[in-house]
């Protein structure tokens, strides 16, 4: 047996070429016979080959192609975890003997935020943090805080818990807070500017999402496939999910856990060194990471040109372009992510990626890049557009059905196939259907089988039973909520092709998450009216066709329930009591996860902000509290006098800030006076020498958080 | 004593000075000061200041005045702690408070704050230690936009990054092959 160390340095192209052929020669070899089977079905149903028919078979073939990719690189990620694992996989590249001292090679963990819950971002940078501590391995890792948040409530909040962490970690010096007074392109930009800041500091950067956790050992590791592999550009972490509690999140939770390392297994199998680059819980050189990734402009406007919105693709395609490698490191352990609590932010999400995804149409061809690079953007592209062609395929078959049935159902009983094959019409057609769904539940099963081998996870995962009973409502659950999501994805489409863009807001995580009747209804109401007129028409024309469809159209005919039931925390809740959906990661959760949960729990038990003061209270808290009012004046940029015209209109702000409260204010106008030095200085002292009478309610009930004098005793003699 | 004499020389109640006081003793409970006999004893102070300055300014009201002193006093009290005396009133202020979280002062020396004695030395050495680092020195680096150029033929001929000739050409037979057996198929039965 061969113990040497796997060294992509050296990777050999025709193993390469021979597995990416063999994926497509298994593709083909699938969806080959399944097409032809299809179109006979069509040939025997006797009224000719029309455009519908061509037209649904191409929209088959597609899709088939797309369930038998998924399948077969199920099957072999498999078969390679079971004899023993890829030896062609990055992680491979440090032997069992690799050296377990410090390294030092000048590393900065960085985590672009916008917006997001500031709680969560301090307590997830604080648990990596002390982790990476307690390894104790990497002196040299600053960690960053890169914040593009446009709302003042979070941007104050930053500040003040950046400070916090760092006095309360000991991180003066090695955590920094950068906050961006524009945000240009969004987190791509965001990244490129901490490069051209402090990037030569840095020999490699880890890129943390808001939710993204990795515990110390995780990052070292990195560390050092990175320092063993000197051709190496990018190495992509697959994170599992975690800390879900709503349906919606634990399902997803559990699918990625058990099917997901086979797939992984299955993507390195082909992808090999051009693998992909997902945004986060990722290492990248740095050095030719500013040489050659910085994101250019897509010629015209958006939303297909432009900036380039989803940008991690494209930078592995640029590193890649430049020669560097680009790996998915699939067994690192101790890397975590969070996933959107309900279908409608699991759609509102689907509609920043789409809209961004089907931007890299236009890179497909563009120069210099690795076909697997394209391959990755095509297969982006597709991931979306499979929405809208499965609904073609449903009304496509809606209307052969019809026509069908129209001509009194005179099929070719002996036509075709028929003559050598024993099969009837309807015997053929469920051949074809039965097909499809082993397809679609071979990663299942393999996933299921590559657990067999790991009994000690069997467990964790709440036994055999709790496993298959998983499975199966994971299966029905997710059954029903496909064609939902299947419509969202067709409208964003249209509305992408309508040249309708999206704000890229901050995802709500956990508890934030949690799904109300009146988001759902909102969200959905289109979705029932579609459905039931689907579903009438449908039973019209073809009743058995509509019995066929009916978990379709019962997914759609009730998503508002549906949405609101998988995104209810307390539904969650009692599907973990009951042993459903466990994960390794909630019975046996690493000491991180249990640091951040407790950290979360224990910083949310604060009182919250007075009802009426919530909405501003992060301008409240600047203005007001004098270490928060020091923090934001130290981060914020000196200034050059102002023209006597600019001092005027502030004046008159803080005037009207003061004396009519923050209600009277236009939201640019509070970013503004945020933004200046003076004015937050001005009003500091303003406030407090200001007496009650003088002040706009407002502004009497903030100063009342300061006060030490209680209110009288409610007596008879108060009045 | 007369009856008439009974309290004179005691300060009238006042509400505008009521209003001024927990004012200052807000402002300093702000800055973490949690002893309320500290509160106590330096907001009386402030105010017994700024009632003798306010006698000259008839006109000014005691919130203002109020909060005038105390700034006055922090702007003194921080210049002494971190030995400045240059900087503007209102950085300097925000300065000291910057200093005062980040040594603790209000944790580790309440007794000490605003106090007319000099400060002790660790208070000063960590006040003045105390300075805000959101980032390591700059070095500022140039990232040009990577160039892109859309022509489909280039992207064809690029394929052979990513695969090898001969292999590539032997499985494209292989697919050419499944595709003329399906088609032979087809072809045969219908």
């Amino acid at each position: 047996m061969d113990l040497e160390p796997f060294d992509p340095s050296r990777l050999d192209p025709l193993r390469v070429t021979n597995r990416r052929t063999l994926m497509a020669t298994l593709v083909l070899a699938l969806t080959g016979p399944a097409v032809l089977m299809m179109a006979d079905l069509h040939w025997r149903t006797g009224t000719g080959f029309d455009g519908w028919k061509f037209l649904h078979l191409v929209v088959f073939a597609v899709l088939f192609a797309l369930v038998a990719f998924g399948a077969v690189s199920a099957v072999v990620g498999f078969f390679l975890r079971r004899y023993g694992g890829d030896p062609y996989r990055i992680c491979a590249s440090l032997g069992p003997d690799t050296d377990r001292g410090a390294i030092f090679a000048a590393t900065a963990i960085v985590m672009p935020i916008c917006n997001e819950d500031v709680v969560r971002v301090t307590e997830g940078l604080r648990v990596v943090y002390e982790s990476l501590a307690a390894a104790g391995r990497l002196p040299g890792s600053d960690f960053f805080i890169l914040s593009d948040s446009t709302n003042p409530n979070r941007w104050v909040e930053e500040e003040a818990a950046w400070l916090a962490l760092t006095q309360q970690v000991g991180g003066q010096g090695r955590i920094f807070y950068r906050k961006r007074r524009t945000g240009i392109n969004k987190k791509a930009g965001n990244i490129a500017d901490f490069c051209r800041r402090w990037g030569r500091h840095y020999r490699y950067m880890i890129v943390l999402d808001a939710d993204s956790i990795m515990t110390g050992e995780a990052i070292v590791r990195l560390v050092r496939l990175m320092e063993a592999n000197p051709t190496a550009g990018i190495i992509q972490a697959v994170p599992f999910l975690a800390n879900g509690e709503t349906i919606l999140a634990r399902l997803q939770q559990f699918a990625t856990r058990l099917y997901g390392p086979v797939s992984a297994a299955g993507l390195n199998f082909w992808q090999s060194a051009e693998g992909n680059y997902w945004g986060h819980n990722a290492i990248i050189r740095v050095a030719p990471f500013i040489r050659h990734c910085s994101l250019p402009e897509l010629p015209g406007a958006g939303p297909f040109g432009g900036r380039i919105m989803s940008h991690d693709y494209v930078e592995a395609a640029l590193m890649r372009r430049a020669g560097w490698q680009v790996w998915l490191a699939t067994d690192l352990q101790g890397n975590y992510e969070e996933c959107p609590a309900n279908i409608i932010d699991f759609a509102k999400r689907d509609r920043r990626w789409l809209q961004g995804n089907l931007q890299h149409a236009r890179l497909i061809v563009a120069k210099g890049f690795y076909t697997v690079n394209r391959l990755h953007f095509t297969l982006g592209i597709l991931s979306y557009l499979a929405s809208p062609l499965w609904l073609t395929l449903i009304i496509i078959s809606t209307v052969i059905a019809r026509h069908y049935d129209a001509v009194g159902r005179q099929g070719r009983a002996a036509a075709g196939f028929a003559r050598q094959l024993p099969w009837s019409f309807q015997t053929q057609a469920l051949g074809v259907f039965i097909f499809t769904m082993i397809l679609l539940f071979v990663p299942k099963v393999m996933g299921l089988l590559d657990l067999k081998s790991r009994p000690k996870e069997i467990q964790e995962f709440g036994g055999w039973k709790k496993v298959l009973a998983g499975v199966g409502l994971e299966t029905g659950i997710f059954t029903l909520l496909a064609p939902v999501l299947m419509l969202f994805h067709t409208e964003f489409i249209i509305l992408t092709l309508c040249r309708r863009t999206v704000a890229w807001g901050a995802q709500r995580r956990g508890r934030a998450g949690e799904s109300a009747w009146n988001e759902a209804i909102r969200g959905h109401w289109i979705h029932t009216v579609l459905g039931l007129i689907g579903s009438i028409l449908i039973w019209r024309s073809d009743r058995i066709l509509a019995i066929w469809m009916s978990p379709v159209l019962a997914g759609i005919v009730f998503s508002i329930p549906l949405s609101y039931w998988t995104g209810s925390v307390e539904a969650g809740l009692r599907f973990r009591k009951k042993g459903y959906f466990q994960t390794p990661e909630e019975t046996a959760p690493p000491p991180e996860l249990t640091r951040l949960a407790e950290n979360i729990s224990a910083r949310r038990k604060g009182a919250p902000p007075l009802p009426g003061l919530e909405s501003d209270y992060g301008l409240l808290q600047a203005v007001l509290d004098p270490y928060v009012n020091a923090v934001h004046v130290a981060l914020l940029r000196a200034k050059d006098e102002l023209p006597p015209a600019a001092e005027e209109r502030f004046a008159a702000l803080r005037a009207k800030l003061l004396h009519e409260g923050p209600r009277a204010l236009h939201l640019r106008d509070k970013i503004a006076l945020l933004m200046d030095v003076d004015s937050m200085n001005a009003l500091h002292l303003e406030l407090w020498a200001t007496p009650a009478a003088r002040l706009d309610d407002w502004w009497r009930l903030a100063i009342q958080h300061y006060t030490v004098i209680a209110l009288p005793p409610q007596t008879p003699f108060v009045r | 004593m007369t009856e008439e004499r009974v309290g004179e020389g005691l300060p009238a109640t006042d509400p505008a000075w009521d209003e001024a006081f927990v004012r200052v003793e807000s402002y300093l409970r702000a800055h973490h000061i949690d002893s309320r006999v500290l509160l106590n004893r330096l907001a009386a102070e402030i105010i017994g200041e700024a009632r003798q300055l306010a006698a000259s300014h008839p006109g000014d009201d005691p919130v203002t005045v109020a909060i005038e002193v105390l700034h006055r006093r922090m702007s003194g009290w921080f210049a002494n702690v971190l030995q400045l005396g240059d900087e503007a009133d209102a950085q300097l202020r925000a300065r000291g408070r910057l200093a005062l979280i980040m040594a603790e002062v209000p944790r580790r020396w309440p007794q000490h704050f605003l106090s007319k004695d000099p400060a002790p030395q660790e208070l000063r050495q960590a006040a003045s230690e105390s300075s805000l680092h959101p980032g390591p020195e700059l070095r500022l680096t140039n990232m040009a936009p990577a160039p892109l150029e859309f022509t489909f033929g280039e992207a064809v001929n690029d394929k052979w990054k990513t695969f090898s000739r001969w292999p590539f050409f032997r499985a494209a037979a292989a697919w050419l092959l499944i595709a003329g057996l399906l088609g032979a198929a087809w072809a045969a039965s219908h």
